[in-house]
């Protein structure tokens, strides 16, 4: 309290004006009383008052000595340096105006960047207590891995393990009922993609989520409207209520005030809404808001086709659920993990399939962080942002070094007033604080511009991230943090360009300053040298830039010229998903195939047929291969299987080595058959002729015996940059769990100029089943590419930025350095010398700096990919970093 | 003789000026004199010190000026001591007698 006081009052100081004129008498007064005291004692006045100069001071100095004893007057001279640094500049603006905008490229890429991690990796969900939340996970050794679970949600590689996020309901129950560290914990899941909902009799899209009772209490997120659900409203006996975010109710609702007790239907399910979340609550996913959340346990009426088997409440099997609980206060990560584990273990343990001869494989749970919310952004892009954000900060090295090279050259031109100032009695370090205001000023300058740039690139980052798959809505608003990362940015910057120049020209020799002109300064050859250091090391760092924009490119193109193994020109792709129109069994086949009967007949389609995955995506169905008379690892049994429709390699035009393609015959009443890839045979038929032999899959009772009928050519299923994993085509009639079909269309001229008749060919057999994902094959491709493009695209505009920065910083130094040797030059050509020769000279310096760069720059590069390699080498492909 | 505040032991001249002023309410020039005179001249204080010592207790608020006419007729601020800076004047002179006190059993226990 006493330092806030103490603050307080010192501010106060500082405005109060009267305070110098009263120091002013009081002294004065202090002095006249001394001189007095003198005069009593028979001095003259003038003598009275020299004695009292010698004794107590004088009064100009003790004024001097008073005012600058308090670190107000320090304030003082900052701000009198600010406004005559401002002065200076406003004087120049020609020069301003390039480091203004140099610096604000190299603030404003780094802010936009950092903005972007800020949202993605730190930024807290705006709940109670957010680093209370735990988001559970489970773990099981990389190389084992999970299988033989009913698996919905995610799970990817970390380090030697693989970790996934989803859970059996049951775990989630048994977890409920017996843990003692957490004091809530909910369950929810993702209604996949975006559902239908009609309000007043309007449909439209939103994006929903399922979530057990306890979620908004747990979480501590309270209505803005009406009520948020309670455990009452999580039951198959409830009727089903719904809320909705702020978001959606002003968006869609026009944030009416009745929004309580409204009834809308919600993937054909009648819903009401109940109230609405408070205002910044987005949801628990980052970059991908919420807008309806409906209790858990009305799974089975929004999702009626998701599973016929067994009820998704009651099989340990089946893992759908990701599960968030709040930690008790005084309970550790650790202590909870482990009580939670003694839980989950034998509910685990019995839910997964042991095979014969191998050690069950138990997974093991943990507590992940949930605090800044979950999801798949944060895992694909955190190091991507975080290369980025070391490019851009190249690139704001690069534009410090320019600064300080046009500050270098300015500073000669200032030589005079410099050494007036020294002359005057300045000390050097006050020359310094006063330079290097300057800086600041600019650098702030440089900043509040670079804070628009970065507000653009932001925008443009987030459109480049999101592809056609999914729109990005992140909340990228500044918050402390990125503010506190400009300004710091900022200053770092302005130390980092001003020190060098500043410090040079506080050097400067006082006498030749005064006399001569400025050219002949006797600091000027060091500065040279400075200023072409500079330019050195930029060249060095644009060419690491160059470097890593480079491998990036390279990569891209290595991606684009991959041998998918089919044709990728001309083709049109949209999904169908008739059960969401209530289509099921027989009848949804029989849809499937009459749609592809009447795409094939359209004008301008060559063929047409249907796949259960788009041929590269992320998606890939795999399955655990039995084989009668062949013993392998269980680990090189699983095979990925990719079911389709008729004519599949004929449509796509993989060449079929030997055998037959798919056809309408192929239905589930039919013999079961199968195309196998070259990969496959590699695989598993080195010794024998696999035509007409029999294989089948585990834990897939409908398909034990299925006849090989063909051959096909190794094509890309999935990824573009693995190896074609060993394939098994199959009909998708045959296939057991397929509610949707991609359908591939070769057509003749462009395949986007097919797609209204498409749509009427699918509306004529059922209008009320919608396409989605509408694109052609080699956009899929561009999408599949987007973090590579992404890469490709910004790491060469900073390459280019920092190559322009350089040339401009080249451009400087030498027109310096020529201009100081005018008269040399000028004494060479009256004695002989030619226009070529003296070219010749300065061009040589040129080639000696930029070669210099060159030399520098390449080792490093090199060794800044070895640096980042364990980073860099999961986005690169086809490059040996060695 | 000690002239300037360096020599002074640090810290000593805000505790001297706050004695002066406990005495009674006076102007700087005031405070000059006393002390010389309570020093027997070892303490001469010269104008800045003496004002930069000031300037600091009175912004730190142990002391409060106040514009009035001196004897003299002459317009000068005399000085007061505050609540506060009696609170100060009185743990500094606890606070020094311990240390002499100190210092000087060291200084005879050869």
């Amino acid at each position: 309290m006493s330092l806030l006081r103490s603050i307080a009052s010192r501010v106060r100081w500082l405005f109060r004006k009267e305070r110098v004129e009263e120091l002013d008498e009081e002294l004065r007064g202090f002095l006249d009383m001394a001189a007095e005291e003198k005069m009593k004692e028979g001095m003259s006045r003038k003598d009275a008052l020299r004695a009292v100069r010698l004794e107590r001071g004088s009064f100009e100095i003790t004024k001097e000595v008073v005012r600058s004893a308090g670190w107000e007057s320090f304030v003082e001279t900052c701000w009198q340096d600010l406004r005559f640094g401002w002065r200076m500049l406003r004087k120049s603006p020609g020069f301003t105006t390039v480091v203004v905008l140099s610096l604000a490229l190299g603030i404003g890429a780094n802010t936009a960047i950092f903005a972007l991690i800020d949202a993605i990796l730190f930024k807290m969900l705006p709940v109670k207590n957010p680093q209370e939340l735990a988001l559970l996970q489970w773990s099981v050794p990389r190389e084992r891995g999970l299988h033989g679970l009913w698996y919905d949600g995610s799970s990817w590689p970390e380090n030697s393990k693989e970790v996934g996020f989803s859970f059996s309901y049951s775990a989630f129950q048994q977890l409920r009922a017996r843990n003692e560290v957490l004091s809530g914990l909910f369950a929810f899941a993702d209604l996949g993609g975006d559902v239908n909902v009609v309000a007043d009799g309007e449909p439209g899209l939103a994006r929903a989520q399922m979530a057990s009772g306890s979620i908004f209490t747990t979480l501590g997120v309270r209505p803005v409207a009406g009520r948020l659900f309670s455990e009452a409203d999580d039951s198959p006996a409830a009727q089903p209520v719904c809320v909705i975010s702020d978001g959606y109710w002003k968006r869609r609702f026009g944030a009416r005030t009745d929004i309580a007790d409204k009834a809308v239907v919600i993937a054909r399910v009648p819903f009401n809404i109940i109230g609405v979340t408070e205002p910044n609550f987005f949801g628990l996913t980052t970059g991908s808001n919420t807008d309806v959340w409906v209790p858990l346990s009305t799974q089975p009426l929004v999702e009626p086709n998701l599973d016929p088997k067994a009820s998704m409440f009651t099989a340990a099997d089946h893992w759908w659920v990701e599960i968030m609980g709040r930690l008790k206060p005084a309970v550790s990560r650790a202590q909870a993990a482990a009580a939670l584990d003694v839980i989950f273990k034998p509910a685990a343990t019995e839910a997964i399939p042991s095979r014969p001869g191998e050690p069950a494989v138990v997974p093991s749970l943990e507590l992940g962080r949930a605090g800044q919310g979950f999801g798949r952004l944060r895992h694909q892009f955190s190091a991507p942002l975080f290369i980025l954000m070391g490019l851009v900060s190249l690139v704001l090295l690069i534009a410090c070094a320019n600064v300080a090279n046009l500050l270098l050259a300015r500073a000669t031109s200032r030589g005079r007033e410099v050494g007036l100032r020294l002359s005057l009695g300045a000390s050097r370090g006050r020359l310094i604080r006063q330079l290097l205001t300057e800086s600041i000023v600019l650098a702030l300058l440089g900043g509040a511009v670079g804070c628009v740039f970065a507000y653009w690139g932001t925008s443009l980052l987030i459109s480049l991230i999101s592809s056609t798959g999914g729109t990005i809505s992140l909340s990228v608003s500044p918050d402390l943090r990125v503010v506190g990362f400009t300004t710091g940015a900022c200053l770092f910057t302005a130390i980092l360009f001003g020190l060098a120049p500043a410090w040079c020209t506080a050097r400067t020799d006082l006498a030749p300053g005064l006399k001569q002109s400025p050219r002949t300064l006797s600091t000027a050859g060091l500065r040279l040298g400075l200023g072409k250091a500079l330019v050195v090391s930029q060249v060095a760092f644009s060419l690491v830039l160059l470097f890593g924009a480079g491998l990036f490119v390279r990569t891209l193109v290595k991606l684009k010229n991959v041998d998918t193994g089919f044709d990728t020109r001309n083709v049109l792709l949209f999904g169908l998903n008739p059960t969401k129109s209530g289509y099921k069994e027989a009848a949804l086949n029989d849809f499937f195939f009459r749609v592809c009967q009447r795409l094939t007949a359209l004008p301008g389609v060559e063929s047409a047929t249907a796949s259960f995955h788009e041929p590269i995506n992320d998606g890939r169905r795999g399955r655990t291969l039995r084989l009668p008379g062949l013993t392998l690892p269980p680990d090189q049994m699983g095979v990925a299987v990719m079911p389709t429709g008729p004519r599949f390699f004929a449509t796509m035009k993989i060449a079929l080595l030997r055998g037959r393609d798919f056809n309408e015959h192929d239905t589930e009443r039919a013999p079961k058959v199968a195309v196998v890839n070259q990969a496959f045979v590699k695989r598993y038929f080195s010794d024998r002729d696999p035509m007409g032999q029999h294989i089948g899959f585990d834990s897939d009772p409908a398909n034990q015996d299925m006849e090989i009928v063909g051959i096909a050519r190794d094509a890309k299923y999935g990824s573009l940059r693995d190896e074609t994993p060993a394939t098994v085509y199959r009909p998708f009639a045959q296939e057991s769990e397929i509610p949707y079909l991609f359908f591939e269309l070769r057509s003749a001229g462009d395949p986007l100029s097919l797609v209204p008749a498409v749509r009427a060919a699918v509306a004529s057999i059922d209008r009320s089943v919608p396409l989605f994902a509408i694109e052609t094959e080699t956009q899929e491709i561009d999408d599949a590419l987007l973090q590579e493009r992404l890469f490709a695209k910004l790491a060469g505009f900073f390459g280019l930025a920092a190559l322009l920065l350089a040339s401009v910083g080249l451009y400087g130094i030498l027109s310096y350095a020529v201009a100081r040797r005018t008269s040399e030059i000028a004494i060479r050509m009256a004695l002989g010398a030619q226009r070529a020769n003296v070219l010749r000279m300065v061009l040589r310096e040129t080639l000696l700096l930029v070669l210099a760069g060159v030399a520098i720059g390449i080792p490093a590069s090199f060794a800044a990919t070895r640096f980042a390699s364990s980073v860099i080498s999961d986005l690169l492909f086809g490059i040996n970093l060695n | 003789m000690a002239d300037k505040p360096s020599d002074l032991v640090q810290g000593t001249l805000d505790m001297l000026i706050l004695k002066m002023l406990a005495l009674e309410p006076m102007h700087g020039y005031g405070i000059a004199v006393r002390l010389e005179q309570m020093s027997q001249g070892v303490f001469r204080l010269n104008a800045g010190s003496l004002f930069v010592a000031v300037q600091r207790l009175q912004r730190d608020g142990l002391i409060r000026g106040e514009w009035k006419a001196t004897e003299n007729s002459r317009r000068a601020k005399y000085y007061a001591l505050t609540a506060q800076g009696q609170k100060r004047l009185n743990s500094e002179t606890r606070e020094w007698g311990r240390q002499v006190a100190a210092i000087a059993r060291i200084l005879e226990a050869s």
